[in-house]
């Protein structure tokens, strides 16, 4: 197991130097000058162009600029965006933000997701399982801004019982955009959860078990629950990855100032340090939840061995 | 969101068009308004705190902060030279005295005296001369250098230029290089200090309206303390204006200011505190506006006007500086130059502005049938008939010419629901003109990539193009925008290359004859000119939708869009 993570954990090395050149090849071919665009409709004098340009090594060849970046990070500078923030700045205000929707909805959907499966699959065909199978297909089928929206609008503008926005309120800020980000996952989740689990009611080790006389909820929550939780594990891991980086959508709608945002914006304006950066960031991040989804999996399935 | 941003300045007319509405008790109670917590800095200040919507601007400083989000928070902290009164006329505010005795070559500023920066150092003549040769400097990359360049001394402080040869066409252009090529000087030899409040400023070309450029916030002064580190300053500027920073800027979040108790201008504020929340989707905004957690929002959209106005206690509207255009490559040999001329206006008149303002947005933007906004002196509604609504006309005039060839593209750029009104245009050619819009290519690009098509001459049809005033003058729209030396690859902004030397000769005239008024109709002669080539096609005037809670009165806009700060006051 040891040499296993040793080895897992050096592949990070080629992936992270290939997932920066890649990342920085695609923002250098985004046609059109970046640097003219952040004077908008109105002029910008020829030196002042010139001026940025240099400040930023975009008037130099694609690998003059890759190598000096690479070299920047070595020593421990990830560059600065065109507003001449650190991307490091950028990132420590970020990270915490995004960290934490992401673990709320994380959460929530594990805790309800996990809940309205087992409960979906003990019963298969019974009233619960029918309410969250439709209930899972609306939501699924409910693009992510609109749910964002009206959820603002109702919860927050309406009814009051929630912040609209913003950071502002602490740990409250962060119920509605979780509840929004996670709910999809959570249909994900709840359904991967319930067809698993029927599946492996009707195994034989369970009927074994439950004809050893062992208690019904020890036969579910050890036996069945254990085997049917590798798909469910499989997806959590991609899961964790798409919620830190992918919440662009939620994090406007709610104004939280998180990795997804930062990305979105920093394409558009090909502002490649940051695009880098916070990309790198998340590869890593997902190459981590990766490997512990595997090292899970030895944990689940004692027949999964690694050496 | 980035286009946004990008429209640089809004702007709003006096109180015969600002049609503020809203609830009686809010908008007539104001003078004695009850505030909630007692002062706790000087008498002036009434106390309370108003919360109100912004971007996350790009800078806060004075060289750099050149674009809407930015502008806004500046006119909290600093206090520009020259102000514009509710008539939008020039008015002294941070300055004693601008004037000329040679016709506009040399200019004699006097700053009013017993000014302090917010950290107590004195503002002095100083202090202005030494932030104009910072901006001015090529190498500091200021976004405001451009409004240096009049001033004698200013090509020194440029980077020089070396040969390149253009990857496209293999010609030899000359490119400027700050690293090879440093400027000659690092100070505008046209600024000299006369005394700790007087300082004058040589022009290379006479200028009758120096006084006027003076309103913008790139002329304001920096204090001692920016030079030794400001990236640091960027982050908690410190101005003369009626507002400080509070703390240092929490980016993305929150820019919160807080009464200057030492101003020594004619209107402090008559608040404690100023917080501007950032946010990065205008609509969130608007839902915090309606829940109540937001005092003003002023950046009301068209498609949700309506519904704001109908929910929220104060709604106001105001004229804007800003206009859209159509713009015309000059060079495209389909529908630019001389030759094409009856085309082009067969085009514009084809088009029923009215009819788009209304359909599209709401009636929330208003037809315009000129090259200079309403809120600018000279502007004449009607200047000539290529530029009005004639479907008949139009009709006659294009069945004469060769037409438009049978797939033709537009350009304009993306994200910034430009989609809907070009379309509409396309539609009334088809329906007025008889076109063939089934093969038109709608060029939807993204804004960098955008710009530089434009600048690099290869956009083929007509192009948005949307213009805000940074000074209230004819000179910031027609030589900007049309005016052949100032091609978009020259420090200008006349994308389409439109090139006429009677127009250039004329702009030359206007600028010579140094009464304001005087000027005026030769500037109208000019955009005659333009009209009869029909160098552009106006499309379209922008307006000003701003909303507030009843927790604050007395709101307006000034003729930047930027609600007057030292107005408000907070009633909850």
């Amino acid at each position: 197991m040891g040499r296993y993570m040793i080895r897992r954990l050096l592949q990070f090395i080629p992936v992270f130097l290939g997932a920066t050149f890649l990342i920085f090849a695609l923002v250098f071919l985004i046609p059109g000058d970046p640097i003219r665009a952040l004077s908008g409709d109105k002029p910008m004098p020829p030196s002042v162009h010139a001026a940025l340009e240099e400040r930023y090594n975009l008037n130099k060849p694609f690998w003059q600029q890759y190598t000096l970046y690479v070299t920047g990070v070595v020593q421990g500078d990830f560059g600065e965006d065109f507003r001449g923030r650190q991307v490091v700045d950028i990132m420590r205000e970020r990270i915490p933000v995004t960290f934490k929707l992401a673990m709320y909805a994380f959460a929530f959907e594990i805790v309800i997701g996990l809940t309205a499966g087992v409960m979906a699959g003990l019963r298969k065909g019974g009233f619960v399982d029918n309410l969250v199978r439709v209930s899972t297909l609306v939501v699924i089928s409910i693009p992510i801004f609109v749910l964002g929206f009206m959820a603002q609008l109702l919860i927050g503008v309406r009814l009051g019982w929630l912040p609209v926005s913003g950071l502002g309120a602490g740990t409250s800020s962060f119920i509605m955009p979780a509840i929004v980000l996670g709910s999809l996952s959570l249909a994900y989740i709840a359904r991967l959860t319930r067809t698993s689990l029927a599946e492996n009611m009707r195994a034989d080790y369970v009927r074994t078990a439950t004809a050893k006389g062992l208690k019904r909820s020890r036969v579910v929550g050890v036996h069945a629950m254990r085997n049917s939780m590798i798909p469910v594990i499989t997806f959590l891991g991609v899961d964790l990855g798409a919620l830190m980086g992918g919440a662009i959508i939620t994090e406007g709608i709610f104004n939280l100032p998180g990795l997804g945002n930062a990305v979105f914006t920093a394409v558009t304006r090909q502002e490649g340090t940051v695009v880098v950066g916070i990309v790198t960031f998340l590869v890593l991040l997902f190459l981590l939840s990766n490997l512990i989804v595997d090292v899970l999996y030895a944990v689940l399935d004692p027949r999964i061995r690694y050496e | 969101m980035l286009v946004l941003a990008l429209i640089v300045a809004a702007c709003a007319q006096d109180d015969t068009t600002d049609t503020t509405t809203g609830s009686d008790e809010v908008t007539t109670t104001v003078s004695d308004a009850p505030a909630t917590t007692e002062p706790t800095t000087a008498p002036p200040v009434g106390g309370g705190s108003v919360s109100t919507y912004i971007g996350e601007p790009r800078s806060i400083t004075t060289g750099n902060a050149t674009e809407s989000e930015g502008a806004a928070v500046m006119a909290a902290l600093y206090t520009t030279l020259v102000g514009l009164d509710d008539n939008g006329d020039p008015e002294m505010q941070a300055a004693e005295s601008v004037e000329t005795n040679d016709g506009g070559a040399t200019w004699v500023v006097t700053i009013k005296d017993g000014w302090t920066f917010h950290d107590g150092t004195p503002v002095t003549a100083q202090s202005y001369v030494d932030s104009w040769n910072y901006t001015a400097l090529g190498q500091n990359a200021q976004q405001g250098a451009g409004f240096m360049s009049n001033i004698a001394g200013y090509a020194d402080l440029q980077c020089g230029t070396v040969v390149e040869q253009d990857e496209e066409t293999g010609e030899d252009v000359d490119v400027a290089d700050c690293e090879n090529q440093p400027p000659a000087a690092e100070t505008l030899s046209g600024l000299t200090v006369d005394s700790d409040t007087q300082f004058t400023v040589s022009l290379s070309t006479p200028e009758s309206f120096f006084a006027i450029r003076l309103v913008y916030d790139p002329y304001n002064p920096y204090p001692e303390s920016f030079y030794d580190d400001p990236a640091a300053f960027g982050e908690m500027p410190i101005g003369q204006g009626p507002f400080m920073m509070a703390e240092p800027w929490s980016h993305n979040q929150s820019i919160t200011l807080s009464a200057f108790p030492e101003y020594a201008g004619d209107n402090p504020a008559q608040i404690d505190t100023l917080v501007f929340q950032i946010f990065d989707d205008i609509d969130t905004a608007l839902n915090e506006l309606l829940a109540g957690n937001l005092d003003i929002h002023d950046g009301v959209t068209p498609e949700r006007a309506a519904e704001i106005e109908a929910a929220v206690p104060g709604f106001g509207t105001a004229e804007s500086s800003s206009i859209n255009f159509l713009g015309i490559p000059w060079y495209d040999p389909a529908i630019g130059g001389d030759e094409n001329r009856d085309l082009r206006a067969a085009l514009s008149m084809a088009i029923d502005r009215q009819a788009i303002t209304e359909a599209i947005f709401d009636g929330r933007r208003q037809p315009a049938y000129n090259l200079l906004s309403p809120v600018i002196p000279g502007f004449d509604d009607t200047v000539c008939p290529a530029w009005s609504f004639d479907p008949e006309g139009a009709a006659e005039l294009y069945a004469q010419t060769d037409g438009l060839p049978a797939s033709f593209a537009f350009w304009f750029n993306s994200g910034a629901a430009h989609e809907d009104w070009i379309e509409a245009v396309t539609n009334q050619w088809a329906q007025n003109l008889g076109i063939d819009v089934t093969g038109v290519q709608f060029e939807s690009l993204d804004f960098a990539d955008y710009l530089q098509r434009l600048e690099d001459r290869q956009v083929s049809g007509p192009f948005r193009l949307g213009w805000g005033m940074d000074y209230p003058h004819p000179q910031n729209y027609l030589q900007l925008i049309l005016d052949s030396r100032f091609g978009g690859d020259a420090g200008g902004a006349n994308y389409g290359y439109y090139s006429n030397p009677d127009f250039d000769a004329k702009v030359d005239e206007a600028l010579g004859v140094f009464d304001l008024n005087e000027s005026l109709p030769v500037w109208q002669e000019a955009a005659t000119i333009a009209c009869e080539d029909v160098a552009l096609i106006p499309m379209f005037y922008g307006q000003y939708d701003y909303a507030w809670n009843d927790t604050v009165s007395n709101v307006s806009v000034d003729q930047f869009g930027n609600p007057r700060w030292t107005d408000l006051v907070a009633t909850g």
